[in-house]
């Protein structure tokens, strides 16, 4: 049977990922066949479905190296829902989006994290598990003082070429959000929020944005 | 009015209004430059003279640049169509001049101040007679390379006065944005998690600030938040914060951070003291 990287629900992620390794990357679905030497959950929350997810893999596929977003739940708390029956690495699936050249992840303390065998074009940093990890802790916060422009009648266009131009950010807020979605920003809020403190509370343009959706952390 | 025919007063030589001046000046515009420090002007005018005369390929130079920018302690019969404010942010010198400026030019010329921290509103709380034509024109710093210029309308400030900025901005071969009048103005409010989270990440010991840099250079940023810190001053960036988050009336989100304040008790200012978060020894 070949080897194969399976990836959970983000299809960005999966043609990023596609140009880093020679495995095949395959989206997954339930049923699917294979043996995978790594599963790919990118997913920010709810944290009831995050847990529903990462439980699934931990049912289905025991001992499976699963490299899972950790910037919105703890590694650590992901950990104590399936014990020792996944290998579990945390990482910020934003990173990989943007295909960086350095990714972070959380994980057991060894000279390489292991999922990395698979992948190469990547540097990786090792950083403690929190909350927002490194990246989104910044990103999220900066989309979120960027609506509160949006809410005061600025065009997503203007405030862009503003943060783009006088701070030379590679992309805007906007840009940011689009991207990784204003949802996904509210979930890494809203968990920002309660391990960091209520100075992180999501825009009431996120939180709008997220009812929409359908998204609820406390879901 | 064409640039060619613009006359634009410039207070205070120092790196923001040289670079003002500097930009007024390629354009076509005519300058009088004003600072009390004799030295400061010296300066200023070196400065302008070593860049519009050695123009890089894509400069658009005017060489009769000179006959086009006087200097003095004070601007005497100079009558502009602009003045531009660019002394240091205190309201102990821009208060007594911008009441100044009010009592002695007419409500045609236009009064911008170019605050990176203090509130429009505020300034033009001094202009009792024409509040209406101050606004904000925040540059940023180098002035002749960095393409943005906030466009920024007080409480009291007229209809007409962003119109009339946008297009000397653009005259000048800016990019302007409208901001509004809140504390920060847009870019330096937007960009305040970019510092604060990175300050906290590594006091809270998520990372080092080797590696939180290296990461968001990764990502495509020209310089990770400390390196950028060490290159705008360290000071400079802790008193744009302590402004935000005064103005805001000590909202937790802009919490000045204690590593900043600690650097700047050591001296560790950043590239120009030598050591910030780096050595530049």
């Amino acid at each position: 049977m070949t080897d194969s990287i399976w990836v959970m629900g983000d299809r960005t992620l999966e043609a990023v990922l596609k140009r880093h390794t020679s495995i095949s990357v395959e989206p997954f679905h339930q049923g699917i066949e294979g043996h995978p030497v790594v599963i790919i959950e990118p997913s920010l929350g709810p944290p009831s479905q995050k847990r529903h997810a990462v439980e699934y893999l931990a049912n289905h596929y025991p001992g499976t190296m699963v490299l899972s977003a950790s910037t919105t739940i703890l590694l650590a708390k992901q950990q104590s829902w399936v014990g020792n029956r996944l290998k579990l690495w945390g990482f910020d699936p934003w990173l990989v989006a943007i295909d960086a050249k350095r990714l972070t992840i959380v994980g057991p303390d060894a000279l390489k994290p292991a999922p990395w065998d698979h992948f190469y074009g990547w540097e990786w940093d090792r950083i403690e598990d929190s909350i927002g990890g490194v990246f989104a802790r910044v990103i999220a916060p900066l989309v979120n003082e960027a609506m509160a422009y949006r809410a005061l009648g600025l065009s997503d266009r203007d405030i862009d070429r503003a943060i783009r131009l006088g701070l030379n950010h590679p992309q805007g807020p906007f840009e940011w959000a689009n991207l990784f979605g204003v949802s996904n920003i509210g979930l890494v809020l809203e968990a920002m929020r309660q391990a960091l403190g209520e100075s992180y509370f999501p825009h009431p343009e996120i939180m709008r944005c997220m009812a929409k959706e359908g998204v609820d952390w406390n879901a | 009015m064409t640039s060619s025919s613009r006359h634009v007063l410039v207070i205070g030589a120092g790196t923001m209004g040289r670079g003002i001046a500097q930009v007024a000046l390629r354009h076509g515009s005519t300058v009088h430059l004003v600072d009390p420090n004799e030295a400061q002007r010296v300066s200023a005018y070196n400065a302008i003279e070593k860049r519009l005369n050695r123009p890089s390929s894509s400069d658009l130079c005017h060489p009769d640049w000179q006959p086009r920018l006087t200097m003095g302690a004070d601007w005497d019969d100079f009558r502009p169509s602009w003045v531009i404010e660019a002394v240091p942010e205190t309201m102990d010198l821009k208060g007594p001049l911008f009441r100044r400026l009010d009592e002695e030019f007419g409500p045609e010329i236009w009064l911008a101040s170019n605050t990176s921290s203090i509130a429009v509103t505020e300034v033009q709380g001094v202009a009792k007679n024409f509040p209406e034509r101050v606004g904000g024109l925040h540059f940023f710093n180098p002035v002749p390379r960095m393409a943005l210029v906030e466009v920024i309308a007080g409480m009291a400030t007229g209809p007409g006065y962003a119109a009339a900025a946008m297009s000397l901005v653009r005259e000048w071969g800016k990019d302007p944005v409208i901001a509004p009048d809140r504390p920060g103005f847009l870019v330096n409010r937007v960009a305040r998690p970019y510092y604060l989270e990175a300050l906290r990440m590594m006091d809270d010991g998520v990372v080092s600030l080797e590696t939180c840099d290296e990461i968001f250079e990764g990502a495509g940023f020209p310089m990770g938040p400390f390196r950028l810190m060490d290159l705008v001053g360290i000071d400079v960036n802790f008193a744009v914060t302590e402004s935000v988050f005064t103005q805001t009336f000590y909202d937790a989100r802009y919490r000045p951070h204690r590593l900043q304040q600690q650097k700047i008790r050591l001296g560790q200012l950043g590239r120009k003291s030598g050591r910030g978060f780096y050595r530049y020894d």
